[in-house]
């Protein structure tokens, strides 16, 4: 059940680690086996994620050294800073409202375009062809949104955000 | 966004080149805001990923324009009709029953609560409520000593030596209202008014709400849990007023919170007593508390668009 809940947090630790490396999942996988192997290990009087956050380290020092020909990963000095930068513990279902709010502020056209690039179905290109503009230029596109999204998200959890 | 935070989209996209991958590296190794920002768009990432893969999440998202659609679609068909059955000269009568109809549709106000605090043996368990509906807290109904606003009866406060407040709370489940999804703005009003002792030297009194996407029974332990309360709650507003010695009259205070999606459970604190730490034990007195929803349906394009 812990494991089954952590599954999120723990993707988008081991993606911070991994460069957002298209093998995470893999990696994940791998994680999770060894978490199951040793869960007698796991003392049930401390948080879980922390445990997990642990293996998740070491499975992705391990995947990184056999990867060294990747160019796209991070030198170790980095990979040791991100690790220890502990994510905030909001939980998943708190940032999900949070962005449905931050979504619901932008027009129609905007929420659809976001959501759309995000259904696997729907091909990047063809997106583009929808839009009327180059891929390039979507990539822009929903960069900026996507980074208005963040603030307005940011602006939503701050402590200082309630009046 | 700056050049850097471009660059960290890139990655998130898995669209940067290596020498922009080297560049980032630097860029993050000597910077710790621009390492919170790359965690933070890896979780937006995921999240928007998580909503557009729920059927229910991208319905809510798409849902208000489509409800606004639906609105303006009606007020289309009535003004036709209207125009349709009587006319040049019965317009500005069918008009304004137009009107009046479309405000019924989008305007309603739920009331929730009006407590006059009559019913002196009604007592209640100590501590947080564990369900829905009930006061709780050292609460008991008391004659007040200036005389009840509703009444006889008002409901007695006690803040114990050593705490700023007593508080009494009650629990709202909004699963009893689905009604409210109907709408596009959905706010909670609290009022109540307050006394104290004579011979209260001054008084602190005070209206907490808050809401959480968990069920009435789960808001328990996160509401004890200072740091849980923190993450865990969809929002909170607090509102107070102090009164000195000198006044000996009721004091009405109200607050209202607009209600955030998902929220499942409303927290209603009404608080009073000397507002210091240190304070000796006090007595004060709530009464004629109201609660109320207030929905609304926006007609127009939201004013609060993002771009």
């Amino acid at each position: 059940m812990e494991l089954t809940s952590a599954q999120p947090k723990m993707r988008i630790y081991l993606a911070k680690l991994l460069a957002n490396s298209s093998s995470t999942d893999d990696v994940l996988q791998e994680a999770n086996k060894v978490i199951w192997t040793k869960r007698a290990d796991w003392d049930p009087t401390t948080p879980f994620l922390k445990w997990g956050y642990r293996i998740c380290y070491f499975q992705a020092k391990a995947f990184l050294r056999d990867q060294q020909r990747d160019k796209l990963v991070f030198r170790e000095e980095l990979l040791d800073l991100l690790a220890s930068e502990v994510p905030k513990e909001a939980p998943l279902q708190k940032l999900e409202e949070t962005l449905i709010l931050c979504l619901r502020k932008l027009d129609l056209a905007k929420r659809k375009l976001v959501l759309n690039h995000y259904d696997p179905d729907v091909s990047f290109s063809s997106l583009a062809l929808e839009q009327g503009i180059t891929p390039n230029a979507l990539s822009q596109k929903l960069r900026r949104i996507r980074h208005r999204l963040r603030q307005c998200m940011e602006s939503s959890l701050s402590p200082h955000s309630t009046p | 966004m700056t050049p850097a935070e471009e660059l960290v989209w890139k990655l998130v996209d898995q669209s940067i080149s290596p020498e922009e991958f080297d560049e980032l590296q630097e860029l993050l190794e000597g910077s710790s805001s621009l390492r919170r920002y790359y965690q933070d768009c890896l979780e937006t990432k995921q999240v928007l990923s998580s909503i557009a893969s729920s059927k229910r999440h991208r319905s809510r998202v798409l849902m208000d324009l489509s409800k606004r659609t639906l609105l303006l679609s009606r007020q289309h068909i009535w003004t036709g009709l209207a125009g349709l059955l009587c006319g040049v000269l019965g317009t500005t009568l069918v008009q304004s029953a137009v009107t009046s109809k479309m405000e019924s549709l989008s305007r309603k106000v739920i009331p929730l609560l009006s407590d006059p605090f009559e019913d002196p043996s009604e007592t209640s368990r100590q501590g947080f409520p564990r369900e829905k509906g009930i006061w709780s807290h050292q609460r008991q109904n008391s004659l007040a000593s200036g005389g009840a606003i509703q009444g006889e009866h008002a409901l007695k406060i006690v803040a114990e030596e050593g705490q700023p407040l007593g508080s009494a709370y009650y629990l709202v489940d909004l699963q009893d209202f689905p009604s409210l999804a109907e709408f596009t703005s959905r706010k909670i009003q609290v009022s109540g008014q307050y006394c104290s002792d004579a011979g209260e030297p001054k008084a602190h009194y005070s209206i907490r709400i808050a809401a959480f996407a968990e069920s009435p029974k789960e808001v328990g332990p996160i509401w004890a849990d200072e740091s849980e309360l923190f993450t865990r709650k969809l929002s909170h507003v607090g509102r107070s007023c102090f009164k000195d010695e000198k006044n000996t009259e009721w004091t009405v205070l109200s607050s209202e919170m607009e209600i955030p999606e998902g929220t499942r459970t409303l927290v209603i604190g009404l608080g009073a007593g000397s507002g210091e730490r240190n304070g000796s034990l006090s007595t004060h007195y709530l009464d004629d508390v109201s609660v109320r929803l207030l929905l609304h349906n926006e007609e127009s394009a939201p004013s609060d668009e993002l771009f």
